[in-house]
């Protein structure tokens, strides 16, 4: 890759971020050509090394593990040990950017809090991605994405109607919080730009996922009514649903806005006449009868694929899309024009397909060049040619297991 | 409400376009606004933005919420960009801007002059930031798609629901506002690239595609190689440790143990200081590693949990799980939210009082930057408030040739 041309070309990060929320915001600092450097222990994996799709159980053949951390260098060091703290702090100072994503006073505990940092690079940006925020009553509260979703209020969203709550079962607010982690890093870099002046962020993730029903909190002090469960339904549109399809398990998901858009449908479906009833002519009248509406409408969709009906409604202006898994977008012809999935190698997994950049750019937009690090892959180059440490004195770190020695691992059969 | 006095903001240098499209085109150059650039929102003067009737209720013409939300801090200008007229005026806005964001189709943008081919003519150091739901180019380019079917495309919906029953997409307008937030970070990449280059460029922004990269498509191998589907599983995760929601008192409450140490102390929660009796007396459980028992019997033992759970309320749940160090969380809806003591001790919900809705409590940023604070200066725009003000304050025009505009439908 020519480092030079990306938008963050010559930036520098450390990058203290683990299980997904921290790592994604860096991986799209990374994919934009950021030096990530990214600090892992061996005493405390991080736990993306492991997750259920990691089938051969080595901490170097987790799938999510390596597109989450593509691009980065990786350097493994104890932290439970005064000096691998200092070493720390003597990289930082070398760096742009630290991130980090651990329960608040962890970092001030390690020494590595921004205003011990600020002493040793004064212009320093530091983003923390904490769960409630490292301040107020509530902040030492142990939070991963799906407390926080519910926290948040998405959670009491999500279920049939007047059924129970489901939630949504992914982990949401880590990806949220790691794009709004990545903006205010980049907002904070375009201000030390103009002024010189670096400067302490927080996200507290559960702010982020707030800040994302923004609506549903003005819509109910508005109306006084609290949202509820509504399963498919959405105000201002009938349809608003997914249709089971032919095949197994495999639904369309339609939707229609505009009067125009219903009719158009109807031709579409001009094999179920009944729905050209004058009564379902309006919104209104598509709402007073929806479970009819959907009821016919399933009757149409059940003997068709979902790739037919998606095919037919578009070529006449209807929204509507299989409800693909990461299967079905991987084989998708669309996604693979636009190159959804690359190819990247990875020293023990081998050819590995990764999920590419979240944008294309025209000119230059950063590129996913290198497989994530193998733990520790990159401690000679971090601590020799960025820190500057002699072979000798790093080879004492090791010896005293600060640095955690780099031992390559056996190639996959 | 009068603006606030100005603080310095990262992008206060940065004068934006956003051709008021949808959800997502306004909630990135939110995120800009919010941030400190100036931005100017260019509505049909006919129909208004589509994102101002988003969400209210049929029959009802006014302008709902989630347009107050999305829009304040922003500056208001009607131009009808199917006259050449307001061709022009937008040609003018264009000329004294840095980022345009837009989120059209590519064979409606090219009708508006919204296309980069023509604003790069306009102004070559303009980025063009664009969010529609496939991106410009691929054979979906020019679908019709609203959230649910972005929700479907990002192989999310498969996700949510119970087994054997209809698919649920993601609530509300998640699907656009994280393309919006992507959006908004690929700009600023693109505005650091022009510090060098000297030079604008098209970013081109796929709601579906940010959720197939940045949430859903991670292990993309385990799914087509080893054949791992990810499929909907009610309330409770597919996943190898206990992870879901459940039934208590007064509600739901959530529950993940990622670490066996975290289950246990779940147990002794439920059993008040001890490992209750059922789960200690039977060894079905306790030789289960707690990674499988989810697995294995998380049928069984949620019927069990939920004796106890159902008598305890979900706010003594959550003390008990925060004093414990396990991650219970209640279930909380809007109006606890917007009471929640935690966030309001942040102050996180400000005060902003809207023309049409008057005085409410708004999320502010979630950014909380320590030297470049971010505020919300003003309310959502008006259909063309700032008609007057831009086009004649910033742009010169005379007050004949708004009134011009003004009769020829233009503004």
């Amino acid at each position: 890759m020519d480092q030079n041309k990306y938008p963050l070309s010559g930036i520098r990060v450390l990058d203290f971020g683990w299980v997904a929320a921290g790592p994604s915001a860096t991986k799209i600092l990374a994919d934009m050509g950021a030096e990530v450097i990214k600090v892992e222990s061996r005493k405390r994996p991080d736990t993306t090394r492991f997750t259920p799709d990691n089938i051969e159980r080595s901490p170097e053949t987790d799938p999510a593990f390596h597109s989450l951390n593509r691009n980065k260098l990786g350097i493994t060091i104890d932290m439970t040990k005064p000096e691998g703290c200092e070493l720390l702090r003597k990289l930082a100072a070398k760096c742009d950017i630290v991130l980090e994503n651990f329960f608040p006073g962890v970092m001030k505990k390690f020494g590595l809090d921004y205003e011990t940092l600020r002493q040793v690079k004064p212009d320093i940006i530091y983003v923390s991605m904490p769960g409630l925020g490292t301040w107020g009553p509530q902040a030492e509260t142990p939070a991963y994405a799906p407390g926080l979703a519910a926290l948040s209020g998405l959670e009491s969203m999500v279920g049939y109607k007047g059924e129970r709550a489901l939630g949504l079962q992914q982990p949401y607010s880590d990806y949220n919080a790691g794009t709004n982690s990545a903006f205010a890093a980049l907002a904070a870099l375009i201000h030390r730009k103009r002024t010189g002046e670096g400067q302490n962020i927080e996200v507290a993730q559960i702010e982020a996922l707030v800040a994302c029903i923004g609506e549903a909190v003005l819509d109910y002090q508005v109306t006084g009514k609290v949202p509820g469960l509504e399963g498919n339904r959405h105000g201002r549109m009938v349809p608003h649903n997914n249709y089971l399809c032919d095949g197994d398990d495999k639904w369309v998901s339609i939707a229609v806005k505009t009067d125009a858009e219903w009719n158009n449908l109807v031709e579409v479906m001009s094999d179920a006449p009944q729905l050209e009833d004058k009564k379902f002519a309006t919104l209104e009248g598509r709402q007073a009868h929806e479970d009819e509406l959907n009821e016919l409408i399933s009757g149409w969709t059940a003997g068709r694929t979902a790739e037919e009906i998606t095919e037919m409604l578009q070529e006449a202006g209807v929204a509507a899309f299989p409800c693909m898994d990461i299967g079905d977008c991987f084989l998708d012809p669309h996604n693979q024009e636009r190159g959804v999935f690359i190819p990247l190698e990875h020293p023990v997994s081998g050819d590995e397909f990764i999920a590419n950049l979240s944008w294309k750019m025209s000119e230059s937009d950063g590129a996913v060049y290198r497989p994530a690090p193998m733990w520790g892959q990159h401690n000679h180059y971090v601590f020799g040619d960025i820190l500057g440490l002699s072979a000798e004195e790093i080879a004492r770190y090791e010896a005293a297991e600060v640095i955690q020695k780099f031992q390559e691992p056996e190639k996959k059969e | 409400m009068t603006e606030t006095k100005k603080q310095p903001q990262p992008l206060d240098h940065l004068k934006v376009v956003e051709i008021g499209n949808n959800i997502a085109t306004a909630y990135c150059a939110k995120m800009l606004a919010d941030q400190g650039a100036e931005v100017i929102k260019v509505e049909d003067p006919r129909t208004g933005a589509m994102d101002r009737t988003e969400r209210i209720l049929p029959g009802e013409e006014k302008t709902g919420c989630v347009f107050a939300y999305v829009n304040c801090n922003k500056l208001g200008v009607s131009l009808n960009l199917e006259t050449e007229a307001g061709k022009k005026t937008l040609a003018d806005l264009v000329r004294q801007a840095d980022i345009l964001v837009e989120g059209n189709r590519s064979s409606r943008a090219a009708e508006l002059g919204v296309d980069y081919e023509t604003l790069s003519a306009i102004n070559p150091r303009l980025l063009v930031t664009s969010i529609t739901p496939f991106g410009k180019t691929g054979p979906y380019a020019e679908y019709n798609a609203y959230a649910i079917n972005v929700s479907a495309a990002g192989a999310s919906s498969v996700c949510i629901g119970e087994p054997g029953r209809t698919l649920l997409p993601l609530p509300l307008s998640q699907v656009h506002f994280q393309s919006a937030a992507m959006a908004a970070t690929a700009t600023l990449g693109g505005l650091l690239v022009r510090d060098y280059t000297g030079r604008g460029q098209h970013i081109d922004v796929s709601e579906a595609e940010v959720w197939i990269t940045h949430f859903t498509g991670h292990a993309v191998i385990a799914y087509v190689f080893h054949n791992r589907r990810r499929i909907r599983s009610g309330h409770k995760t597919q996943a190898l440790f206990p992870n879901g929601i459940f039934r208590c008192k007064d509600g739901y409450i959530s529950l993940i143990a990622m670490r066996g140490e975290q289950w246990r102390e779940f147990l002794k929660i439920v059993g008040e200081g001890k490992i209750p009796d059922w789960y200690a007396n039977d060894e079905r459980f306790t030789k289960t590693s707690f990674r499988e028992i989810n697995l294995k019997y998380g049928d069984e033992i949620e019927v069990l949990l939920e004796k106890w759970l159902t008598t305890k309320a979900k706010d003594y749940i959550y003390e008990q799980g925060r004093i414990n160090h396990v991650a219970l969380a209640p279930v909380r809806d809007i109006r606890e939210v917007l009471e929640d003591p935690h966030l309001n001790y942040r102050k996180f919900f400000v005060d902003v009082e809207d023309p049409q809705f008057g005085k409410l409590q708004y999320p502010q940023s979630a950014l909380r930057f320590s030297k470049t604070p971010s505020v919300i200066r003003r309310p959502a725009p008006t259909l063309g408030q700032h008609n007057e003000e831009i086009l004649c304050g910033r742009l010169g025009y005379t007050k004949k040739e708004l009134q011009d505009l003004r009769k020829d439908g233009v503004i």
